[in-house]
């Protein structure tokens, strides 16, 4: 999806960034107004941020993450003694200088992403400041007061601690990640807050567990800590890395081959990709998960593929103007077609979207998928309005679907539809 | 239950005793530790053993992947934290764990754990490394790294050892087959383990056992991501698979047609020593160099007369079409090339663009070929399959006017070495459901030709399903580095 300053700067984004923006210029108005605390320290960590900056990732679910980045960010925020040659010291700096030190070296990390125009997410970079800054805050007042001397030799206590704080940081960080989230998808908060912990859960944890480990091995290692600890994260990166391209590359290949019905004249151009934009939108207003939007995105774009069955292609592809039978027909093979692909879940959605909301007289059928209904509706909008941007068109087909409301289609599902619809009448969907 | 070669069993006897010994010994030797010595070590083993043996079983939860294993970095840990002896027995704590099928199997993969340990520990030792417990005293020294890479070679060089040993006589894989798929991919990832091993070993100084084992964190957040990865490719190809079939469907003569493509076309690249990236590109080439076809009309596609203009004019179109549909897929440019000029011939008179000779793009080259052999083999309406070397022949002939000599040749070499079965193991799924057969003529006698009789084709499906299942086993042996 391409995005927009108006995606940017969202509902929720633009408190991210505002507070990441304030916080990242009293950290350098203070740390520029006296001189660096033990500067050595603080280039080798802003190296280190700002290489794993450098490298970023973009991870499943559009996510763009910069691992090693935020683990050097919560290593400096979290260092206590600092091995050097002649010995052990105590770090002295405060919580505004990591800050500073971590925007900094965010800012000159991602110059090369900008140069080559591909800027990272402001609310992303704003996040990572603005845990950096919390880690800080929770730790070293306790360290610098001298609160933690006792602990700090050895045994599990100095480990533990710094894992609870790492692991505070990161339940804050989803929340931030989810409040961004909900604005620009305008989807749900408890949804995207569900999603974004499940995230956490994976390279999230990583990152955090390296952010500790580089602090505890600093002790006795000192700078060597810093790239020997990075290694097996950049490792877990590149895992990511892989996952993360075979999963666009899989997403490419469904969006090209659901044109198939297109190209071989069964479907109108564009149909598929205008049921799934819709479908994705509505599913994202309903607070669906993001394994679950993933799914109805996939059958969306090959709810049609049934299609490539008949020997004669129905006028304009336009299933919702059939008999039900037949309906049933070409999903079922349409189905059958996806489920030889693996996707169970998908090919049972697809099956299921010729089920009408309810029949009449009797309640209504809680067994069909959402995401059927889903479709169901947004393929007969499609039907009705075809690609058409002009007002009286869509208002037709709206009007359409309000009619079926009682039975064909579920209420609640065209309401949100109609929502989507509406607000993107001016603009592209 | 296994049979042993008796070569195999003296074999596995002499490393079983020899990994008993180095266990007697390192028994007696931790006994006999002064104690402050005694108690530390004691304390590894007993935090180490159990993070051992449980990565045993999360190892062998998942089989079939190239496996990040995390046993190596522990017992690397082990005998940088308390010596040989401690590794020893870190080494062997997994057997109470370990459910091989075959007591052989537990045997040979535990004492080797063993030795691995026992040879580590000592060259560590003898080049005058230090324990890692005086860490926190001395600091880390870049110094202590020259024992740290001399003793991961020598638990690589006894790991690989062994693997040679038993593959070689149980197995009867040549030596030099283990050397270069087992030996020469698995020594990065081995360094890989000890620099883990190191970290680990580090963080115990420190934290103890509970800041060590946060290592393999970020290890097992790589093999998740790994599984994940290995798992949506699946799902990928199988998705390909089945769209491509649904297109196929269309037309029964064509069915299957695509994956052999496919599977001919690397064939030939493996001949031509092609780049693994590139092949792969290649492989999805094939599957989808049809999907053009999709926009000629049926009635066309299934026209055994002459062609008309304007319908030959149609089927020219397909090459075109099936680039665009698949444009929006990110492949390596030349999968789009050989998609697009499949039909192109070496003297300039095919399509879409005419182009000839070298202005062929090279996957455009092999698909030809592919493409042209296995239509040949294929039964069509209008004649019966012919058999391979009949078709080799007639590929032959064309070469140098048509194709390309050098994949002719390529393809003539791959079936020498694997002779062609028509069914592919996949598509043995066929679609069940009933279609209605539109695509016929009802005026055309050929249209309901059987195909293969059902017979064969489960025959074919059998013998290539035995020889794809024999080579998996074969790839797992020598991508795991045990005998499991």
């Amino acid at each position: 999806m391409r995005r927009t300053w108006a995606d940017e700067f969202s509902g929720g984004s633009v408190l991210v960034v505002v507070g990441g923006l304030l916080l990242a210029v009293a950290g350098i108005a203070a740390t520029a107004s006296e001189p660096v605390v033990q500067p050595q320290i603080a280039l080798a960590f802003g190296a280190l941020i700002a290489i794993g900056e450098l490298v970023r990732v973009n991870l499943p679910g559009d996510r763009s993450a910069a691992p090693i980045g935020a683990a050097g960010g919560l290593a400096y925020a979290l260092l206590g003694d600092f091995r050097l040659d002649e010995g052990s010291v105590e770090t002295e700096y405060g919580v505004l200088q990591v800050v500073a030190v971590s925007t900094i070296a965010i800012l000159v990390g991602a110059v090369p992403h900008m140069a080559v125009g591909q800027p990272p997410r402001l609310e992303s970079l704003a996040r990572r400041v603005l845990i950096a800054g919390f880690a800080a805050l929770l730790f070293r007042p306790l360290y610098t007061g001298g609160y933690l001397d006792g602990i700090s030799d050895g045994g599990w206590q100095l480990p533990a601690l710094m894992l609870t704080i790492v692991l505070f940081c990161g339940l804050v960080d989803a929340l931030l990640a989810a409040l961004a989230r909900s604005g620009r998808e305008r989807s749900p908060f408890m949804a995207a807050a569900r999603d974004e912990f499940a995230a956490l859960l994976g390279i999230g944890s990583a990152i955090g567990a390296t952010g500790v480990l580089i602090a505890l091995a600093a002790e006795v290692m000192g700078y060597w800590a810093l790239p020997l600890f990075a290694l097996p994260l950049l490792v877990a990166q590149f895992s990511f890395r892989r996952y993360a391209s075979i999963r666009a590359t899989y997403d490419q290949t469904i969006q090209a081959l659901s044109r198939v019905t297109e190209v071989g004249g069964y479907t109108e151009t564009g149909h598929a990709q205008r049921v799934a934009q819709l479908s994705v939108a509505v599913g994202r207003e309903m607070g669906l998960s993001e394994a679950d939007i993933k799914d109805l995105k996939y059958a969306a774009l090959m709810h049609d593929i049934g299609q490539l069955s008949l020997t004669d292609p129905i006028s304009g592809g336009a299933t919702t103007l059939i008999a039900r039978d037949e309906q049933r027909r070409i999903a079922a093979y349409g189905a059958e077609v996806i489920r030889q692909s693996g996707m169970d879940r998908v090919a049972h959605i697809v099956e299921q979207q010729t089920e009408p909301f309810r029949r009449p007289g009797q309640p209504f059928d809680a067994n069909i998928p959402v995401a059927s209904r889903i479709i169901r509706v947004a393929n007969a909008y499609d039907d009705f309005a075809g690609g058409s941007m002009e007002s009286v068109q869509r208002m037709y087909a709206l009007g359409r679907l309000r009619e079926g409301m009682a039975e064909e289609y579920d209420p609640l599902v065209v309401d949100i539809a109609s929502r989507v619809v509406e607000r993107t009448m001016l603009v592209d969907v | 239950m296994l049979q042993l070669r008796p070569a195999a069993k003296v074999y596995l006897t002499v490393v079983t005793v020899g990994a008993l010994a180095a266990l007697i010994a390192a028994t007696v030797q931790l006994v006999s530790d002064p104690q402050p010595l005694r108690g530390q070590h004691l304390r590894a083993l007993l935090v180490l053993a159990p993070i051992f043996v449980l990565s045993i079983y999360l190892k062998s939860r998942m089989t079939k992947q190239v496996d990040l294993s995390a046993n190596v970095p522990i017992l690397i840990a082990a005998y940088l934290i308390g010596g040989w002896a401690v590794a020893c027995l870190v080494g062997v704590s997994a057997i109470v764990l370990d459910r091989q099928k075959s007591i052989s199997r537990v045997l040979f993969n535990n004492a080797q754990w063993v030795l691995m340990g026992l040879a580590g520990g000592l060259i560590y030792g003898t080049m005058g490394g230090e324990s890692m417990q005086t860490l926190p005293a001395n600091g880390f020294s870049p110094e202590l790294l020259t024992p740290i890479v001399v003793s991961i070679a020598a638990v690589i060089a006894v790991n690989a050892g062994l693997m040679l040993g038993i593959l070689a006589l149980q197995e009867q894989i040549r030596p030099s087959t283990i050397w270069r798929s087992m030996v020469l991919t698995s020594v990065g990832a081995y360094f890989a383990y000890g620099l883990l091993g190191l970290l680990m070993a580090v963080l115990w100084s420190i934290g103890g056992g509970f800041a060590a084992a946060l290592v393999l964190l970020p290890l097992l957040v790589a093999r998740r991501a790994f599984n994940q990865y290995a798992e949506q490719r699946e799902a990928y190809e199988s998705t390909i698979r089945a769209l491509v079939q649904a297109v196929e469907t269309k037309d029964h003569y064509t069915r299957g047609h695509s994956e052999r493509v496919s599977r001919a076309s690397v064939l030939i690249a493996r001949i031509l020593d092609m780049r693994e990236d590139r092949v792969e590109a290649l492989r999805y080439a094939g599957i989808l160099h049809d999907v053009g076809k999709l926009g000629v009309p049926t009635r066309v596609l299934q026209k055994t007369g002459p062609l008309s203009d304007m319908e030959f004019a149609a089927i020219k179109r397909h090459p075109r079409n099936g680039t665009e549909m698949v444009r929006g897929i990110a492949f390596l440019e030349e999968a789009y090339n050989g998609i697009m000029h499949h039909h192109e011939r070496l003297d300039g008179r095919g399509y879409p663009l005419g182009l000839s000779g070298d202005d062929i793009p090279e996957f455009a080259r092999i698909i030809a070929v592919a493409d042209a052999f296995d239509s040949m083999t294929s039964t069509r309406s209008y004649r019966g399959a012919r058999d391979v070397p009949e078709a080799l022949t007639e590929l032959e002939k064309c070469a140098g006017t048509q194709f390309d000599q050098t994949m002719v040749q390529a393809l003539m070499t791959a079936l020498q070495r694997d002779p062609w079965t028509t069914v592919a193991p996949s598509e043995r799924r066929e679609l069940d459901i009933e279609m209605d057969s539109p695509t016929f003529d009802h005026d055309d006698p050929t249209a309901n030709l059987p195909t293969e009789p059902d017979a064969q084709v489960a025959a074919e499906a059998a013998a290539s399903e035995a020889l794809n299942a024999r080579m998996l086993h074969r790839r797992d042996v020598l991508r795991r580095g045990d005998w499991s």
